[in-house]
């Protein structure tokens, strides 16, 4: 046994996970437009081999606990005069996040079944977009980095024009196409800040290499950490979707077919919070002790802004988006708690809490868009009012939907709560009155999560919809995954903690350096 | 709390009572994935569990009994972040003191005898609905298990992280099982209704736990209280702790429906009987009473007046007062006997806040009993007369002799009337606001809660039982129907707020009911045998429970009769739930116990008066003597309402804000530049023209434009000897 692994160890494990979804779009860009099985096939074997594979690495991972420093790396100079090199790696930080990326890129795949015209082109560019989302997780070198972050992005902008959907009914209507070009200028913008950054940091830091571990060792003055912190922050937050710059968030959100935007919440979002945490917060500390404090206030008002904005949807993909805003609100308060790392546990809570949030907010909206595309093409409407007493007629939409609504409320038993929880204790512990007002944003989650399951699934059903199905095999499988995943999370969360917490620990130990 | 040795790990039978919450959510997993279309399989299931359940806390309480123990603990951490630092472990864990060996016994015995008479009483209401079936008898037993589970987990917590964790849970359970019947738009209502109100008590719950846990650098509850034995602990100050302490009593506030927040429980009665009897009277509700129980010494720190216990004493005071009032003008029996609730909560909220610790945890174990009675017995009724108002009711007496004898058996108990098991407990409550310094105030408005109290539920005993029986034909149209009446609007506009309506709503519903598929109804497909039908005696599956509880409501008072009165009976509860250390025994007082059997026999005769010949002049001199208060206590005291406008109120005005911000200024800001740099792009593009003498005036222009600017940079450029030669020369 032992010789095996060592011997699957010499093998490049994370470019395996990176490279099989862009392996599958070019064998699909082979097959024929018309073998629609095959090609829904081979995206299901590449996604589902990078998630077998990300899921074998996590386990291998949490069983060395004291494993520091980035495993698994894999070093090739690619354009050496320029600093630059294919570098891959991962951490207990980045871990989580490709496991979190496998998970819904399968679970994507498998909901990716539902589209009906031109297949070749759907899966092939997004599976491209796939390889994108992993490769930014597992590049440890920050050109690679952006560049996988353009092949994430760029994508996403023909799949929301061509196979999305328009909202139409109550309030603005939003053209997909719209959405889509929304959505591509904000993530080239959040892209070009933070590339600016990035050569900031290759410039100012005298080493002329984009390596992040050699980049760890640069030494930078204060006022150009300030600055180029402020210019990363920024792209990678616009990303994030922190309020005003998240406008792009709802429309492309809700536009993008079921599948992109489980992908869109599901991990693109998480892309900004992780190079915040990865390369803002990890290589620029004196920047971060300068602006994170700020970001707490930012953070509150992502919660409360994006949750008021919820309460206000009746389209229900509009209102998963909003609660996206908020949600990802508690990441960025998590990550604010990281400005002072000496006092108490407060730093540690928060960060620990930030990734709980990123990969829970990551499952369960992937599960909330899911099941809510999946309700969309049975009735389609995406628009709750129009629904009703849907519960008689697809009870396991119905079941499934109330417990991802239950999790996305921070019901304890799922991981939400205890990604809730962290943040609340570690920032608590600095800066209470900050705290008091995110818990405020507890009722208001509530009020909008449980207002949706009433508006679509209780009371009498729509006689319109009397004949309507509940979900197929394909869809029970890749939501049951994503439901599942979220409630082991909540019962057990040390399955997370335990490997994100060494890699944090370093990281705030550079910051109270 | 006990005498504070280090606590000791779980030994003897407590080292196996980590099975009591496990049985039951174990059932509850059983029933989801197993046994789904059998109900009778699942409800087996659910009641085996339980009984194990109930077996193994039986032999805890019995080892609790018998030895005189340290309170025993284990935990296992949770989330473990910092292990070497105080606060760096979240841990989970159990706690066996008395307090919680005692009630793990309650819960286990009364939900045991709620799912027994469930077994029978939910088949009754399932045929009332075509579309339900075998699979909604084990969704009930199901979701029963799992409050069952949160419970005891709850009684079981050994910090308050964990105890929020199972504070939550049963609200979740709450939620599930008011809103059972999904397809009903007032219990779906009713269930949202109960989460959101609770959980802005929760918001202050969650934010006391961290402001004390996070001070006092530790949240398990013995280590707590330790630190409260000598008084305010050291680094913080009283009026710290107190807000702590008043932060976490808002989750009792909401919880334990006290007010302002009790206005979810009348509506949580859309639940199917039991559900109101095991979560919504004897078990979750009194979760806040627990909880301030628990944190005893949080409240009442050493040396201290305590103003957060001054605090809950008098919200348990107007509590206790506010809802006995409404109960009084109550049609519908199970809101009878929600307010009742809400207003026994609020006398035991009182006793804790006065320092009645023994007492108020007494009238917590005997009201359980009590009121799960009368609730099952009103379940037994509604069954007999399918309605829940008690103008269509009269003369059951004659026609359900079981359920007559248990109803009265809780009628009295509930009233006061000694020697039944609620005079004992409400009268030591009141004995301890009695002599508390400055309690005479609080004493009053209790003893006359306790007033009506008598007079209410005299008011619904002899609607529903004596007299003849009146049915929906010969039921006055004048004096019955829900009250506040249905006409008003609801008062808590969800809908209505945001201009949202549903496309499908319940009256459409109702108002084309034959050609609709089942389902579609909702409530409408409500089949409901019309016709004076002679009531029956429900079946021994649910009368059988109902004396058992019977013999409770009877006979457990005498366990802790104060021993002062002379009956030469041990006081066992007090003996067995007290406060360590207590310097001076509880002193007995015969005048308020003397004045609490006086209010109780005159309330029962001032009903009896009115209710006992001729109900409906009863019932209008009633409403004329009262005058304007009616109204006002028909509307509930517009609390509801000031809630609407209040809380959701602002709630939903901020979100149409926010709306508002995001549609007008945001996104307009962001259309805004995006429109600017295509007005620029236009502008250029028209430069564009294509024409050879424009590009030429542009460049002539641009050359004069080039020729100004290095001029006004470099004045003496153009006239420089070198510019002269590079021009002769060309360049070069």
């Amino acid at each position: 046994m032992d010789t095996l692994v060592t011997q699957l160890d010499r093998l490049p494990l994370l470019s395996l996970v990176t490279l099989a979804p862009l392996a599958g779009a070019l064998v699909i860009l082979c097959l024929s437009q018309r073998s629609v099985r095959a090609i829904q096939t081979v995206a299901l074997l590449a996604t589902g081999f990078s998630l077998a594979l990300a899921a074998w690495l996590y386990a291998r991972m949490s069983a060395f606990p004291d494993a520091t420093g980035f495993l698994w790396q894999e070093l090739h100079p690619w354009l050496p005069e320029f600093g630059m090199q294919y570098h891959l790696g991962v951490d207990g930080l980045s871990m989580p996040l490709v496991l979190l990326s496998g998970i819904i890129c399968f679970t994507a795949a498998f909901i990716s079944l539902q589209i009906d015209f031109r297949h070749k082109e759907y899966f092939a560019l997004a599976l491209t977009a796939m390889t994108g989302v992993f490769g930014v997780f597992t590049s440890l070198d920050l050109f690679c980095l952006i560049l996988f972050y353009e092949m994430a992005s760029i994508p996403m902008f023909f799949l929301v024009g061509i196979w999305g959907s328009d909202k139409t009914g109550l309030g603005k209507p939003i053209r997909r196409q719209d959405a889509a070009m929304k959505l591509l200028l904000y993530l080239q913008l959040g892209g070009g800040l933070v590339l600016l950054g990035i050569f900031g940091l290759y410039f100012l830091s005298d080493l002329k290499t984009f390596d992040y571990p050699e980049l760890l060792r640069a030494t930078l003055a204060r006022e150009h950490q300030s600055w180029l912190f402020l210019l990363i922050f920024l792209g990678f937050a616009i990303e994030a979707g922190l309020v005003p710059f998240h406008t792009w968030l709802p429309d492309g959100h809700s536009s993008a077919p079921t599948a992109l935007s489980m992908l869109l919440a599901g991990v693109l979002l998480k892309m900004g919070g992780y190079g915040i945490l990865r390369v803002a917060v990890g290589l620029l500390p004196e920047g971060a002790r300068i602006w994170l404090p700020l970001i707490g206030v930012l953070a509150v008002v992502n919660i409360l802004y994006g949750a008021l904005c919820a309460l206000r949807q009746t389209d229900i993909k509009l209102m998963i988006a909003y609660s996206s805003v908020s949600h990802m609100g508690i990441v960025f308060l998590g990550i604010s708690s990281m400005a002072w790392p000496q006092v108490g546990t407060g730093a540690l809570f928060g960060a620990t809490g930030a990734v709980f949030q990123m990969f829970s907010h990551g499952v369960i909206t992937a599960l909330l868009f899911g099941l809510a595309g999946t309700v969309y093409l049975i009735t389609h409407s995406r628009d709750m009012t129009r629904w009703g007493g849907l519960a008689s007629r697809m009870p396991w939409l119905a079941t499934v939907y109330t417990l991802g609504a239950l999790g996305s409320l921070g019901l304890p038993g799922m991981s939400g709560f205890a990604a809730e929880l962290m943040v609340f204790l570690g920032t608590w512990q600095q800066r209470p009155f900050l705290a008091v007002l995110a818990i405020c944003g507890l009722v208001i989650t509530a009020t909008y999560l449980l207002r949706s399951v009433q508006f679509a699934f209780y009371g009498p059903l729509n006689p319109r919809l009397a004949e309507v199905r509940d979900a197929l095999p394909a869809e029970k499988l890749p939501l049951g995954l994503l439901a599942l995943t979220t409630l082991v999370l909540g019962l057990a969360p040390r399955l997370l903690t335990d490997v994100t917490t060494p890699a944090l620990q370093a990281i705030l130990e550079r910051l109270a350096s | 709390m006990h005498e504070q040795v280090a606590a000791a790990a779980l030994e003897g039978a407590a080292a196996n009572v980590w099975l009591v919450p496990l049985l039951p959510f174990l059932a509850f997993l059983i029933i989801s994935f197993l046994t789904r279309p059998w109900g009778r399989v699942s409800a087996a299931v659910s009641i085996l569990a339980l009984t194990g359940s109930l077996g193994v806390s039986a032999q805890v309480f019995w080892q609790r009994f018998t030895q005189d123990a340290p309170p025993m603990q284990v935990a296992v951490p949770w989330i473990t972040l910092a292990p070497d630092h105080p606060l760096g472990t979240i841990e989970l864990g159990l706690l066996v003191d008395n307090l919680s060996a005692m009630m793990l016994l309650m819960v286990c015995f009364v939900g045991l005898c709620i799912q027994i008479y469930s077994t029978a009483y939910i088949q009754t209401e399932i045929a009332h609905f075509p579309t339900q079936g075998s699979a909604s008898m084990s969704r009930f037993f199901g979701w029963m298990s799992l409050f069952t589970f949160s419970m005891l987990g709850l009684v079981l917590s050994h910090n308050l992280l964990e105890i929020y964790i199972f504070w939550e849970l049963v609200g979740l359970c709450s939620y599930l099982l008011i809103g059972f019947w999904y397809f009903k738009h007032s219990a779906a209502e009713a269930g949202k209704k109960a989460f959101v109100v609770t959980r802005f008590g929760d918001l202050g719950f969650l934010m006391g736990i961290l402001m004390l846990g996070v001070a006092l650098k530790g949240f398990d509850f013995l280590g707590l209280s330790q630190k409260f034995t000598q008084g305010i602990p050291e680094g913080l100050t009283a009026g710290f702790v107190a807000l702590a302490a008043v932060l976490i009593f808002c989750g009792a506030i909401g919880k334990s429906a006290q007010f302002p927040l009790h206005v979810w429980l009348p509506d949580a009665m859309e639940g199917p009987t039991p559900v109101s009897a095991l979560i919504h009277a004897a078990t979750m509700v009194a979760a806040g009473v627990y909880l301030v129980a628990r944190l005893f010494p949080v409240f009442h720190p050493a040396g201290h007046a305590g103003e957060a216990a001054l605090l809950v004493a008098w919200i348990g005071g107007i509590t206790a007062f506010l809802a006995a009032t409404i109960a009084v003008v109550q049609n519908d029996i199970k809101r009878v006997l929600a307010y009742s609730t809400i207003s026994q909560l609020g006398f035991m909220m009182a006793g804790l806040g006065v320092g009645a610790y023994t007492a108020g945890s007494f009238h917590l174990i005997t009201h359980a009993f009590f009121k799960s009675l009368l609730f099952l017995g009103s379940g037994a009724v509604i069954v007999a007369c399918h309605s829940n108002d008690l103008w269509r009711m009269g003369g059951l007496r004659r026609h359900m002799p079981f359920t007559w004898f248990a109803f009265l058996m809780g009628c009295l108990a509930l009233a006061g009337v000694p020697p039944l098991a609620g005079f004992w407990s409400k009268d030591e409550i009141l004995g301890y606001v009695y002599a508390a310094p400055g309690g005479m105030a609080l004493f009053l408005v209790l003893t006359f809660s306790a007033f009506l109290t008598a007079f209410y539920v005299t008011r619904m005993y002899f609607l529903a039982f004596e007299g003849p029986y009146r049915g929906a034909e010969k039921a006055p149209a004048d004096l019955a129907g829900p009250v506040p009446p249905l006409s008003l609007p609801a008062p808590f506009p969800t809908s209505q707020a945001l201009d949202v309506a549903p496309e499908w709503t319940e009256e459409m519903a109702t108002s084309s009911q034959e050609d609709l598929p089942a389902a579609c109804r909702g409530a409408g497909m409500e089949h409901v045998p019309h016709g004076l039908h002679a009531p029956k005696e429900v079946s021994p599956w649910m009368w059988g429970p109902l004396l058992v509880l019977a013999l409770f409501a009877v006979f457990l008072g005498f366990a802790g009769v104060p021993t002062g009165v002379g009956l030469g009976l041990p006081n066992f509860f007090e003996g067995f739930i007290h406060l360590s250390g207590e310097g001076h025994p509880h002193e007995f007082h015969w005048t308020p116990m003397l004045l609490s059997v006086v209010v109780a026999l005159a309330g029962i005769a001032l009903g009896a008066g009115l209710f006992a010949g001729n109900p409906e002049r009863g019932e209008r001199r009633l409403r004329s003597g009262l005058r304007l208060v009616w109204p006002f206590l028909q509307q509930k005291w517009y609390l509801d309402h000031l809630w609407a406008r209040a809380l959701a109120g602002t709630m939903y005005a901020g979100a149409l804000t926010m709306a508002w911000i995001e549609a007008n200024l945001v996104d307009r800001a962001v259309f805004g530049l995006a429109g600017s740099v295509r007005s620029w792009g236009d502008w250029l593009r028209s430069e564009h023209t294509g024409k050879v003498q424009h590009y030429a005036l542009m460049l002539l222009l641009a050359l004069v434009l080039l020729a100004v600017g290095i001029g006004m940079v470099e004045p003496g450029f153009f006239t420089s000897r070198q510019f002269v030669i590079n021009l002769l020369e060309g360049g070069r």
